[in-house]
């Protein structure tokens, strides 16, 4: 059943920059929205993902040559 | 009448540049009519100067001074009483002594009078029956940080040793055994009122560092919350906490910024003058309720004479909080007592995932002397925290239908809460938390299932769930109430062996017993009415109960825990039939020999 387990693999991204290992949202089906379970994080599916992708840039970060002088 | 009361507190520091700033915050209360309470530390007593201002202001004011156990510091410490500990709940007991000793003495030459008030960020239980035993004066003291310990040591970089996980949130009757822990009557209890350091986040306490989400303005600038002078999740946070006042009579809210963080320059606050605005505007909030009945600002001693009007020792209390950082579905139900400490966390349907069993009476005082040194976090039975989450620390319950089950962690949830006994007519206190009709899909079904919790003064949790009549009574609905365990202070597992795991029939027969080994022991055994933990290492025994009146359940399950996963576990499996509800007792206890 869906409700047996996270309904969406979507990873947390308020714990992915905590560098907690994945903690995948959870899915309301009353509203729509995915929570996390260990923090408060909670959003809608695109904000998630948007906000998971903008958390692993962070990765990339530092100085590179394309930096504006 | 549900009343909310706050307190303003500032702290008179000697170093020259926070001076103007404590005169600030002064003025900044008193141009408002609002009194305050002003505690002072060991280096500002050695002040003449700065204590003849302090004196002038204060001499003919509504406003208290008192003493403050921080900013022990420099040589006040170490020339005069040969410490460089600067925390005093951790100075060597006969340093401890002498230093407060030394502190009401300047105080009563600086002011004319003992103290009546003192504040600390921590006060263990000897340094309180001390000041109660030598200083009969001091009749309320700041004593602890809600949940200031294993998460916020983390957070700031393993580098503050205050260590508080356990305690209760607000003011309370301190046990003269173990200061954490609230009294259970007048015998046990420190005659000092107890008062925390601020109020916290009762989430955020949970799922962050709750040091950056409290009643402290400047600590918002730090969780970069605010909008430059404004900050909309301080005034829900306020609010909330007048709200508690309807649920137990009564609420408190403490004020308390020192004057370092409102000083330009402090390395959270990027603009001071956005910094100093939100705290006159947090003033200003409080004037706005005074104006209007809805808060009492007082002095300490004055909140504390009356709560103790207004509350005795072994009275429970309840707090309901909604998640108002992100301002969504989150909420999560705290309840203290003098046997126990719960969090019921909806964000996972209601379970139990923080719980501190006060029964052991587990000795909390810190300090060279002692085995605990600095840690006077008090122990816990579950953290789901601390130790892998809901599913793995804490009471929770599952719902299975022939082959198909599912955790009812596995949804959040609202909760109501209802006082079931009004505090004039039962001055302990005791609640309903009604968790609603929450929709399962299992087993090619779809049912309701409705929770209720009832929490009191007493160590008894009582559970009942009902699965709504509507469901095909024909098919093999099962009620699963689990309680997952572990026992420490630290986010590290402590050492299981020797806990003992036992069921028990509805007569009384032991039916299982597993004594921990790290051996994957387990047992199913059918017809137990009781499975039970005992805990030594905490002196509690916490055990899941069928209720006498209803059917015997069909199961218990004991499991010990094991090295890879740290957790014992017990369970206790009930047949469901639509429309009756089946109700479980989770209940603890002191450990007997």
């Amino acid at each position: 059943m869906a409700e047996t387990r996270p309904a969406h693999p979507l990873i947390c991204p308020s714990c992915f920059a905590r560098e907690i290992d994945p903690i995948f949202l959870h899915h309301d089906p009353d509203d729509g929205h995915y929570y996390c379970t260990k923090c408060t994080y909670v959003a809608t599916e695109r904000a998630a993902v948007k906000a998971f992708l903008d958390d692993l840039m962070r990765h990339k970060h530092g100085i590179t040559r394309d930096e504006p002088k | 009448m549900a009343q909310f009361h706050a307190n303003i507190i500032h702290r008179a520091d000697s170093a020259a540049r926070v001076q103007p700033v404590f005169d600030y915050q002064w003025r900044a209360a008193r141009e408002r009519g609002l009194v305050s309470t002003t505690l002072v530390t060991l280096p500002a007593l050695l002040d003449e100067r700065l204590c003849e201002s302090i004196r002038a202001r204060w001499e003919g004011s509504r406003d208290e001074l008192g003493l403050h156990c921080h900013e022990m510091k420099g040589p006040a410490l170490t020339e005069r009483h040969g410490t460089r500990e600067t925390a005093l709940w951790l100075m060597p007991r006969t340093t401890r002594a002498a230093v407060l000793d030394d502190m009401v003495d300047l105080f009563v030459r600086r002011f004319g009078r003992p103290p009546a008030a003192v504040g600390s960020y921590l006060l263990d239980a000897w340094t309180l029956a001390y000041l109660e035993r030598r200083h009969p004066s001091v009749r309320v003291a700041i004593t602890n940080c809600f949940e200031e310990g294993v998460k916020m040591f983390r957070g700031n970089n393993q580098n503050w040793h205050l260590f508080s996980d356990g305690g209760p949130w607000g003011p309370f009757w301190p046990s003269r055994d173990t200061a954490l822990k609230p009294a259970g009557d007048v015998a046990e209890a420190i005659d000092i009122v107890a008062l925390p350091h601020l109020n916290r986040d009762m989430i955020l306490a949970l799922a962050s560092r709750d040091d950056l989400f409290a009643s402290h303005p400047l600590n918002l600038f730090r969780a970069k919350i605010n909008e430059g002078a404004d900050s909309p999740y301080l005034w829900r946070f306020l609010q909330q906490w007048e709200d508690q006042a309807v649920l137990n009579g009564w609420s408190y809210l403490s004020l308390f910024v020192s004057s370092p963080w409102l000083t330009p320059g402090h390395w959270a606050v990027p603009d001071m003058a956005h910094g100093r605005r939100l705290y006159e505007k947090t003033l200003d909030w409080l004037v706005e309720h005074q104006t209007a009945g809805r808060v009492r600002v007082d002095t300490m001693s004055g909140f504390g004479a009356t709560f103790r009007a207004q509350v005795a020792p072994g009275d429970a209390q309840i707090c309901q909080w909604r998640d108002e950082l992100r301002q969504a579905k989150r909420e999560t139900i705290w309840v203290v007592n003098s046997h126990y400490r719960a969090a019921l966390d909806f964000n996972v349907g209601g379970a139990i995932t923080d719980l501190r069993a006060y029964d052991g009476r587990v000795d909390g005082n810190m300090g060279p002397e002692c085995p605990r040194l600095a840690n006077g976090n008090y122990p816990y039975l579950a953290a789901a925290e601390l130790r892998g989450g809901a599913y793995q620390n804490g009471h929770h319950a599952e719902l299975a239908c022939g082959d198909a089950r599912v955790s009812l962690l596995n949804r959040r949830g609202h909760a109501t809460v209802r006082n079931v006994a009004p505090r004039d007519a039962a001055a302990a206190g005791a609640w309903e938390i009604d968790g609603g009709e929450v929709t399962w899909e299992l087993g090619g079904q779809r049912v309701v299932l409705r929770t209720r919790w009832r929490v009191d003064a007493s160590g008894d949790i009582r559970v009942e769930r009902t699965l709504e009549p509507a469901a095909d009574p024909s098919l093999d609905w099962r009620l699963t109430e689990v309680f997952v365990g572990s026992w420490g202070t630290w986010d590290l597992p402590e050492d299981l062996r020797g806990i003992t795991l036992g069921a028990w029939d509805a007569a009384g027969g032991e039916l299982a017993r597993i004594v921990s080994a790290y051996a994957s022991q387990s047992a199913t055994v059918a017809g137990a009415a009781r499975v039970s933990v005992a805990v030594p290492p905490i002196g509690v025994t916490l055990s899941l109960v069928a209720d006498p009146a209803g059917p015997v359940p069909t199961a218990g399950h004991l499991a010990e825990g094991t090295l890879f996963a740290p957790v014992y576990r017990l369970s206790l499996t009930h047949r469901l039939t639509p429309g009756i509800p089946v109700i479980t007792w989770l209940k603890l206890a002191p450990l007997t020999p």
